[in-house]
């Protein structure tokens, strides 16, 4: 069966697209998702629903919009309705979803400069905590119903680009010019307790990271070169697979949250591509010995690469997945939702 | 449609003269000014008086229209790929892109009726409703255009009447509202829907409307529809040939003219007039002439039934003539000029036309692009085909660049303009405002995409000064790096060390262990690197090699001359070590140094970053006593090695 897609035209270039996680675990496809735009005079964040009370239509529909100052960078969830928005001016804000899209609350200028703002270039959550990252090289801490930050470590020189939650009190840090480092909450120095490079001549940046849903201590990051790098924590100093994954700036990157054998990239260069193991080779996933991302070399050999969409002329700036339901959009100011991703 | 605007200021008020000075794409700066008596064009700007940035919306800013924008700009993008692959694209791909073109205006008009449907106020409907009636009236150009310059087919007028057919859907309307009314025979508009679907040669349609009239069944109706019925129609899709056609149609007519004269219609003026109109009559077309909206209307449905078989090339003619009757010369609408154009196949005069009565060249630019490649871009003395597609194509592009957002699609419109689309872009390029290391870095690949390496320094070099203002002293020193600047670079490190004075730490070590070659970029950044080098080693306790690297970083000049004190200092805990850590040869360079920072400090007027760089007496002295002790160990040693 043919891949379903629906392109939407939204007239602001888009940053970010999530989907909301259904709220029971299981292979339930999703329903709504939130796209943020950047890089225009009034951007926005906009809520979305796929399901149509007419089946011949899958064309989602604009459920409501918030308008925001600043580009969206980031957009993550914290549990089934609430999300926090990483904003160009500094700001993270935090919304939810309720019949249609309200700003909660907003923890103000929390990245910034010298005498002026810095953009938040990310925030992550792992309920209670939430962190934010941006272009002053600040990791902020932050809990749902604190006023301010709690903790702010002076994480970076330059800019950090992405970061995840490797566990409860450990972030993984990746900055402008490919240092990548691991913090420890708890820890009361100002130090990391790693620091290591993407690769041997440390300039080219990372752009994207994501944690294996299942095991916390995979992270695969994504750089300016479109590279793919898989980490492994527990040795981390040096990266256990590295593969090409585009020629152009891989600009996110997304494990499918069930099938964590599956992942998928969009790049600059307009490509999202579908990661599929070759179903013969593939060890048996869950071991972490058999993991299918830890195997080195063999991983290039044991992926195949699948077009979810003809490579677009603009750059794809986001994608996400979640059950059989895929979401992308662009600098071309358009997304697009396949409701059928093919495993 | 326009209002005037004003700018609110005194300077104004006192000055008459208003300079200005255009910018990129929609803008334009005006500033008061004097005008000299001898220079009349350029204007000197009179001191510190503001400048005023005027700049305008374009249709293309609307939200509904930049849909319209990114899908036609995949449409280009499809049709050019397609070019580089095969060098030649058959005229059916070119019309198929055509086809996509008059989809996406359609969709956008779509949008716009039901944005006017939904706008709040009605000055907002009515400006959304004459954006779309602008969209409305550019696709029927095309459209013709398309009929024309595209596909040309042999037999023009079947291509022209379904045109017609598609934009003038009235006739079926009326037929419907007709067909509604309890008593249609008797409905005011029975005659005229049923022309209306004659004209357009919906026979099937007309035969219908005619069979439920209560006359149906009477000689001269049943005349008629045996008539329509026989009547030789020719199609778009069409077996038969021309001449073959020909034949059939004049048979057909004369069978017509004959029943006519035989007074078949006698009994009914109004059929009698449907037959006049069957067999081309000028008479009757004079009577119904009210029928028609426009000149191209008449004049199409008119050769449909005089000249079924005209040639392309002699429309211009008939266009002339029947626009002459319709409405005259003398007050031409834009939109007629142009349509005429099309007819007498004069590209630049349509290019011309739609050109300026748009405020985009969204229209021109993929129309001339279609065109070119289709070959039918006419060339003339002062602009070639080529350089006319470019420079279209280039002024959409500037127009898109004018807008914070659309910029991205404009870069991928100038890399299809071969002599001046490169340069363009990295003009355009680096006057983009970034404001974001994200906007930087997008623009950084698309620069090395295209091998523009300027561009490359340029966003560089801004987000270097940027970082420097911002305090983020790492980040400046890293975009110098990236961007080779050894000017900023020097300048980086030197406020690094300056930082370093001040809190006796250093900023930013995360980066400066990890520049590696990027050293390189200059030689204080070389210095930094080495000096901080030389912390290391030292906070590791390997002494030798810290002293081996701070004779160097003194001896082989590299470090300022400024910071010459600061390394004297950081030399003197190494001279009280036991067994000296510095050889003889050593501390007479730390001597000579010291020699020529006491005797050239007054002559030499350098400022002095940081009080901590300045060698008073105090300091002299206790390097002085350091020294020496640390040679008389060495001599001790040495003698004990003897």
């Amino acid at each position: 069966m043919a891949d379903r897609v629906c392109a939407k035209f939204v007239s602001k270039k888009i940053r970010k697209v999530r989907w909301q996680r259904p709220g029971a675990f299981g292979r339930q496809n999703p329903e709504c998702f939130v796209t943020g735009s950047w890089d225009d005079e009034q951007n926005e964040v906009s809520f979305w629903n796929t399901v149509q009370p007419n089946e011949q239509n899958i064309d989602p529909v604009l459920v409501s919009t918030i308008p925001v100052s600043g580009d969206v960078n980031d957009i993550a969830f914290y549990d089934t309705s609430t999300f926090f928005v990483a904003l160009g001016n500094g700001s993270i804000a935090m919304m939810r979803i309720d019949q249609k899209l309200t700003m909660i609350s907003e923890w103000k200028d929390i990245h910034h400069f010298k005498s002026r703002k810095a953009p938040a270039t990310g925030v992550l959550c792992q309920s209670p905590e939430i962190a934010s990252i941006g272009e002053d090289g600040k990791l902020n801490l932050m809990r749902v119903n604190q006023e301010k930050p709690y903790k702010t470590l002076d994480a970076d020189s330059c800019s950090i680009n992405a970061a995840v939650f490797t566990s409860q009190n450990e972030i993984f840090t990746g900055n402008s010019r490919g240092m990548i480092k691991l913090w420890d909450l708890r820890s009361v120095s100002e130090k990391p307790i790693l620091s290591t490079s993407l690769s041997e001549d440390s300039e080219i940046g990372v752009t994207s990271m994501d944690r294996h849903p299942f095991q916390g201590h995979i992270v695969a990051v994504g750089g300016y070169d479109g590279m793919l790098t898989v980490f492994d924590m527990r040795k981390a100093q040096t990266p256990v697979t590295v593969m090409e994954a585009s020629d152009n700036c891989l600009n996110d990157l997304r494990f499918h949250p069930e099938r964590a054998d599956h992942l998928f990239t969009a790049s600059e260069s307009g490509a999202v591509w579908h990661w599929v193991p070759l179903s013969g080779k593939n060890p048996a996933t869950g071991g972490s010995s058999g993991n299918l991302w830890l195997s080195g070399d063999l991983a290039t050999q044991q992926l195949n690469i699948k077009e979810i969409l003809p490579t677009l002329p603009l750059a794809v700036n986001s994608v996400d997945v979640c059950g059989e339901s895929l979401i992308c959009g662009g600098d071309n100011e358009a997304f697009y939702y396949v409701s059928n991703v093919v495993f | 449609m326009l209002e005037p605007i004003g700018i609110l200021d005194s300077t104004f008020i006192h000055n008459k003269n208003i300079g200005h000075s255009w910018g990129y794409g929609n803008n334009l700066v005006v500033f008061p000014t004097k005008f000299s008596q001898s220079t009349t064009l350029a204007g000197v700007p009179c001191s510190r008086k503001n400048l005023f940035m005027i700049s305008w919306e374009r249709t293309l800013y609307n939200p509904f229209v930049r849909k319209l924008v990114n899908e036609s700009c995949g449409a280009f993008i499809a049709i050019q790929t397609r070019l580089g692959k095969e060098a030649q694209v058959s005229v059916s791909e070119l019309v198929q892109s055509s086809h996509q073109y008059r989809c996406i205006i359609n969709a956008c008009i779509e949008d716009l009726n039901q944005a006017a449907d939904l706008a709040e106020t009605n000055e907002a409907t009515q400006a959304i409703q004459e954006m779309s009636e602008i969209f409305y009236k550019a696709e029927l150009v095309w459209n013709l255009c398309e009929i024309m310059y595209l596909e040309n087919p042999l037999g023009i007028l079947p291509h022209l009447l379904e045109w017609v057919r598609i934009h003038f859907p009235n006739a079926l309307e009326e037929t419907g509202t007709v067909l509604a009314s309890p008593n249609p025979e008797f409905h005011e508009s029975y005659w005229k829907a049923l022309y209306g679907l004659v004209f357009q040669l919906r026979i099937d349609s007309a035969i219908k409307l005619l069979r439920i009239h209560s006359g149906f069944q009477t000689d001269a109706f049943q005349s008629a529809f045996e008539l329509l019925k026989k009547m030789p129609v020719f199609s778009v899709n069409s077996p038969l040939s021309a001449p073959e056609f020909t034949f059939r149609w004049n048979h057909w007519k004369e069978e017509c003219e004959s029943r006519i004269h035989a007074g078949d219609f006698f009994d009914s003026q109004d059929l009698q007039l449907l037959m006049e109109i069957l067999c081309g009559k000028e008479e009757a077309f004079e009577k119904v002439a009210d029928f028609f909206e426009t000149w191209y209307q008449r004049m199409i449905t008119q050769l449909t039934f005089t000249h079924p078989t005209i040639s392309a090339s002699s429309l211009g003619d008939q266009a002339d003539q029947f626009l002459a009757a319709f409405t005259g010369f003398d007050d031409l609408s834009s939109l007629d000029a142009t349509l005429l154009a099309v007819l007498r196949r004069d590209t630049r005069k349509v290019i011309g036309e739609m050109q300026g009565v748009l405020d985009n060249s969204w229209f021109t630019a993929h129309l001339a692009d279609l065109l070119y490649h289709a070959g039918a871009l006419q060339s003339f003395e002062d602009i070639n085909s080529l350089q006319l597609r470019e420079t279209l194509l280039r002024d959409y592009a500037i127009c898109l660049f004018s807008h914070q957002s659309l910029w991205s699609v404009g870069v991928l419109y100038l890399d299809h303009c071969p002599t001046v689309g490169s340069a363009t872009l990295e003009h355009l390029l680096t006057r983009l405002p970034c404001q974001s290391e994200l906007k930087a870095s997008k623009l950084i690949a698309l620069a090395e995409r295209r091998k523009l390496t300027s561009v490359v320094t340029s966003v560089c070099r801004v987000m270097g000064r940027n970082a420097l203002k911002n305090g983020r002293l790492g980040a400046a020193v890293a975009w110098a790096v990236r961007a080779q600047d050894a000017p900023l670079a020097t300048y980086a490190a030197d406020a690094v060390l300056e930082r370093y004075l001040q809190d006796s730490d250093f900023t930013s070590t995360d980066l400066l262990d990890s520049l590696g070659a990027g050293l390189l970029a200059s030689d204080r950044l070389a210095f930094l690197g080495k000096y901080r080098e030389f912390h290391r080693l030292y906070s590791a306790n390997d002494f030798h090699s810290a002293a081996t690297l701070l004779i160097s970083l003194i001896s082989s000049r590299i470090a300022p001359k400024y910071f010459w004190a600061v390394l004297l200092m950081d030399a003197l805990p190494l001279l009280e070590t036991n067994p000296p850590v510095f050889t003889s040869d050593q501390t007479y360079e730390l001597m000579q140094s010291l020699q020529e920072l006491t005797s050239s400090f007054q002559d030499d007027a350098e400022p002095i970053p940081h009080p901590n760089c300045q060698l008073n007496s105090d300091k002299t002295m206790l390097i002085t006593l350091a020294l020496s002790r640390n040679l008389a160990k060495c001599f001790v040693q040495q003698t004990g090695y003897d």
